[in-house]
């Protein structure tokens, strides 16, 4: 079924994924094209679109967001602009001293690994909470409503001590002196 | 205010119901205290962690999806067209030809930058040239006799190079090349990365000129009409002097001209020798992308 620009905005707003599948085989060939003309490989270019396709859904999901042109165009500049910044951050790593950016690099990672594994140990109901809050900007009334909670204040207070749990649990692994310069 | 409190005003912040005063009050506990702008860092580091955990499983559902593996210029609908029209040509072309425009082709590697001049041999004239009317006639009884008479060929051909120092354009065709920094982008290229995009890129890679005539509407038909011919593109209708480009993609030495005028993609064959309607491209997602290169 061929969705209009408006309902794939509508249906992402309503936070259903399956609008980015859709989106995703309907424009990736396009997407593909300009990236592998510009020296980019098949995979790079399939993982620059998915990023595109994640930037555009948080934008969709702001209120105040309003499309001014077809998503098409949308996302094709969305692609080429981050296709721009990863190639700069290639050329900057290459003339950067590798040494000294990949110890750097691997100390972030360690931050990373630490705490995504900490979220990895919350319960799916925390992370999806966590996520829709943090990551999709959606309103206590909305989580409520999507997760099946009696209301925005029983979401509120679900969050409330499932992000504490996150920060405990995080804690028990690093003090944030460990994060001082 | 107590650290407790300054911890309250981090959360704030993340929450996004931070006051203006209680920001500036924040900023600068940030600066002067380590442990606070410690403190601050670990809770971005956890909402990034948590931004980064959603993003990870929205990709995952994104590159869980099967997609046709074939991804080159040869798998779309729009290269199905295209292969229908290097097709079409082949047909009524001969394999030599092809052969010899094939071994040309195969030893040039693309080129990945150029520029679009367009240039009026009537300095006068901006956009499309004012034509005499008297020579259009006696060109368009010409062309018109051709299908007729074939004899009168010679006559039609002698008649078309002898316009031409009235009101002919030269255009080199845009380059596909779409970022500014199109150096940097041949400068990273090394030779494994070149063959797989020789392999299935496309790209603008004519050298020659197309030569380009424009001439009056055949029968004041408010159509577009062309022929192309020998490198030369002769134009009829009114294009009310609006800007226009000619566009070249190149796939393996199989090449496809198109014309861009007043927001509109027209296909152009090769070797058309009798006069053709220009026809708009139907295919959304090759008009679209023609369109943002013009736009480029």
């Amino acid at each position: 079924m061929k969705l209009t620009d408006k309902q794939i905005i509508e249906n992402i707003k309503l936070g259903d994924e399956s609008a980015l599948d859709y989106l995703y085989k309907q424009h990736y060939k396009m997407m593909l094209r300009m990236i592998i003309r510009n020296n980019g490989t098949e995979q790079e270019a399939l993982d620059i679109f998915q990023d595109a396709l994640i930037v555009f859904w948080q934008k969709a999901m702001d209120i105040n967001f309003e499309l001014s042109s077809k998503i098409s165009t949308y996302l094709y500049s969305v692609c080429k602009n981050l296709w721009r910044k990863e190639l700069e951050r290639k050329k900057k790593f290459e003339e950067s001293d590798k040494e000294e950016s990949e110890y750097n690099q691997l100390e972030s990672q360690e931050m990373v690994k630490i705490i995504h594994e900490c979220i990895n140990e919350l319960g799916d109901s925390c992370k999806q909470i966590l996520s829709y809050h943090y990551f999709d900007g959606l309103s206590m009334d909305q989580i409520a409503k999507k997760m099946g909670l009696a209301n925005s204040d029983t979401a509120k207070t679900k969050r409330y001590k499932c992000k504490k749990r996150l920060d405990d649990l995080i804690r028990t692994r690093y003090k944030a002196s460990d994060f001082l310069d | 205010m107590s650290e407790t409190n300054y911890f309250r005003l981090i959360e704030a912040y993340f929450e996004g119901s931070i006051s203006p005063a209680e920001k500036v009050l924040l900023d600068a506990k940030i600066n002067s205290d380590p442990l606070v702008k410690a403190e601050f860092n670990l809770q971005q580091n956890i909402i990034n962690g948590i931004s980064n955990s959603r993003k990870l499983a929205l990709k995952s559902r994104l590159a869980s999806i099967e997609l046709p593996t074939t991804t080159g210029i040869l798998s779309g609908s729009s290269v199905k067209w295209l292969a229908g029209t290097v097709a079409g040509v082949t047909l009524f072309g001969t394999i030599l030809y092809w052969s010899l425009i094939s071994l040309d082709n195969n030893i040039k590697p693309i080129d990945l930058k150029m520029d679009q001049k367009i240039v009026f041999r009537n300095e006068t004239t901006v956009g499309f040239p004012i034509l005499m009317e008297k020579k259009n006639k006696e060109l368009k009884d010409n062309i018109l006799s051709n299908s007729q008479d074939k004899s009168d060929k010679e006559g039609e051909k002698i008649a078309v190079e002898s316009s031409e120092k009235v009101i002919t354009a030269k255009v080199q065709p845009q380059s596909l090349m779409s970022f500014e920094d199109d150096i940097i982008f041949t400068d990273q290229r090394d030779d494994d990365e070149l063959k797989s995009i020789d392999s299935r890129d496309i790209a603008h890679n004519r050298a020659d000129k197309t030569e380009i005539e424009f001439l009056d509407p055949i029968n004041n038909s408010e159509n577009f009409n062309y022929r192309y011919f020998n490198s030369k593109l002769y134009l009829y209708g009114d294009f009310k002097e609006m800007p226009y480009q000619i566009i070249e993609l190149n796939d393996k030495g199989k090449k496809q001209l198109f014309l861009s005028h007043n927001k509109e993609i027209y296909i152009i064959h090769d070797n058309t020798t009798e006069i053709t309607e220009l026809r708009k491209i139907q295919d959304d997602m090759l008009k679209m992308e023609i369109q943002l290169i013009v736009e480029e």
